[in-house]
């Protein structure tokens, strides 16, 4: 019964995405203009001092796009745990037999069913830079995509679960969400940088997400795949069952 | 406790705090099986926090709830399965039609797709919106999305149904329009009922009532021997000036004045309500804007337990 009460939540969330067209406009489009305004004038602005080519950087800069699409679409898709409690949709859901459960795997199934579709759109465009992934390492992106979508929806739902204010939301977001996503190594690599950051990004699960999403992209047919992998995956996939957890006692707690 | 299995819902001694905020003492109440309750108080009374209590949404703090029997301290789920629940505000999605509503509900409740699909078809038509289930439920009425949420409650087919203030929101047509429903549904399918309300005019049709205010029960029993509690019929004078005529009034002998805004209410000490009526519309007529022959109301017993007027309380909790 929870696997169909589940899958039906899961299919409202995609259902209520689709018939909003600004929201699917709004997801794809954002990152992909954001990836190409920024990634161009980086890249001449280092290029001019000589540092790296435009190119490159976005090249460089394109697995961090693929991140900020999962990002984006995990913060849209738990936001509506805030808009179904204030227009009451999640009380009837809350007097249902199995209903916390239900509403928090749907949620998860939900926006992690949408983040894999969009970030796979733009994978679709990976070959345009310089990326060209086969079978083999599309199963492993299709992979690591979802494990980082179920992640990160969680974080949003665990963010989202005691708020009542939309606004709040977005204000602990920023806290949370983009230094997350600044410290994955998605816009600079770990490398160049100094101490106290590399130390950050080292603490941080999705920078073991970026890398191996950078791992990936940058495998060549008949390559190797990258030796960091399982690592890597190691790490998202703890990171991903602890947040998971952390919904599933959040929700199973009554006022 | 022992006698839950006879009755769809029992409360013993039930409180709650939010914080250090009590809200709800030592409350009491007994819903038979086929009967129907009313928990009646005025805003901030602490009825929706009860209702949050018997619906499973809030845990219990203190005392005992059992639904259909059962204990909610320790099966709040097989609990979930015996009951439907009517919020105060709608439970649907608005950015979805009224059929998939309905679907998800059944879906959320474990029904098979073909037996679902037969209980929406049923459902829709026994609430007259069978030719609505195409479309978007944020284009309905406030009477018709009340429809839409008492369709999808149903559909689970529970024993007792449970609604917090389900008239809120909408005009005196409506408001009549849907008792008359739940009425007929009650009829239909021996559902229990119990439910919240500010309105004392609604709380005239329950078997039994419990009367809140300020967390506190002041007053629970059936409707008529709360009333008959109250004593005999009085006399209410509609009047610009209270205090004037009520001094006046008192003159009288053998009657207990009241002053209230806008009226004055007279008791007889000795005698009827009827021929002192009479006798007051002849002998202050010119400063009398009403003489109404009346019988103790909620609101008569509401004053007398609390000294309050039902008018004059606090906020909601």
């Amino acid at each position: 019964m929870i696997m169909q009460a589940s899958s039906s939540l899961a299919l409202r969330e995609i259902v209520r995405f689709l018939r909003q067209k600004n929201r699917v406009i709004g997801a794809l489009a954002t990152p992909v203009i954001f990836w190409f305004l920024l990634g161009s004038g980086v890249g001449r602005s280092l290029a001019s001092s000589g540092i790296r080519e435009r190119a490159d950087y976005l090249t460089y800069f394109f697995p961090g796009i693929v991140l900020l699409i999962i990002l984006f679409t995990a913060i849209f898709s738990t936001v509506s745990v805030i808009e179904d409690r204030r227009e009451g949709f999640l009380q009837g859901v809350l007097v249902a037999p199995d209903g916390r459960s239900a509403i928090l795997f749907g949620k998860l199934i939900g926006g992690t069913l949408l983040a894999v579709f969009q970030a796979l759109i733009v994978v679709l465009i990976a070959p345009y830079t310089d990326y060209h992934p086969d079978a083999r390492v599309l199963m492993y992106l299709v992979a690591m995509i979802a494990l980082l979508a179920v992640g990160l929806t969680a974080l949003g739902f665990l963010i989202a679960w005691p708020m009542d204010s939309t606004q709040g939301f977005h204000a602990l977001i920023n806290l949370f969400f983009v230094p997350l996503w600044f410290l994955s190594g998605a816009l600079f690599p770990a490398s160049g940088a100094a101490e106290w950051i590399r130390t950050l990004m080292r603490m941080n699960p999705l920078s073991y997400g970026h890398e191996a999403l950078a791992g990936l992209l940058a495998t060549r047919p008949g390559m190797p795949l990258p030796l960091d992998l399982s690592h890597d995956f190691s790490i998202v996939i703890a990171s991903t069952l602890l947040l998971v957890m952390a919904c599933a006692l959040q929700v199973s707690r009554r006022s | 406790m022992a006698e839950s299995s006879l009755c769809a819902v029992q409360a013993d001694g039930v409180g709650y705090s939010y914080g250090r905020k009590r809200v709800l003492e030592n409350i009491d109440l007994r819903l038979e099986e086929g009967g129907m309750f009313c928990v009646l108080g005025p805003n901030g009374s602490g009825k929706t926090t009860l209702f949050k209590l018997i619906s499973t949404i809030f845990a219990l703090q203190d005392g005992e709830i059992s639904v259909a029997g059962r204990s909610l301290r320790h099966f709040p789920t097989p609990v979930r399965r015996k009951i439907g629940v009517l919020f105060q505000n709608p439970a649907v999605d608005m950015k979805l039609t009224v059929r998939e509503n309905l679907r998800y509900h059944g879906n959320l409740y474990g029904l098979e797709t073909y037996d679902l699909e037969k209980r929406i078809n049923k459902n829709l038509e026994a609430l007259g919106v069978e030719n609505r289930g195409g479309e978007m439920v944020e284009s309905l009425s406030g009477g018709l999305r009340r429809r839409v949420e008492i369709a999808k409650v149903l559909l689970t087919r529970p024993s007792i149904l449970l609604m917090d203030e389900p008239t809120t929101g909408l005009d005196p047509a409506i408001r009549s329009e849907l008792w008359s429903i739940i009425s007929g549904i009650r009829n239909s399918r021996k559902l229990s009922v119990l439910f919240t309300t500010h309105l004392l005019e609604e709380a005239e049709p329950a078997d039994e009532i419990l009367l809140l205010d300020q967390g506190h029960s002041v007053a629970s029993g059936k409707v008529s021997e709360l009333r008959s509690s109250l004593g005999k019929e009085y006399v209410r004078i509609g009047t610009y000036q209270p205090k004037k005529l009520a001094a006046r009034i008192r003159k009288e002998g053998e009657i207990e004045v009241t002053v209230e805004p806008a009226a004055v209410k007279v008791v007889p000490i000795r005698g009827l309500a009827a021929p002192l009526a009479i006798r007051l519309w002849r002998e202050y007529s010119k400063e009398a804007t009403s003489v109404t022959l009346c019988r103790p109301t909620l609101e008569d017993l509401f004053l007398q337990k609390t000294g309050r007027l039902w008018s004059s309380t606090p906020g909601e909790i």
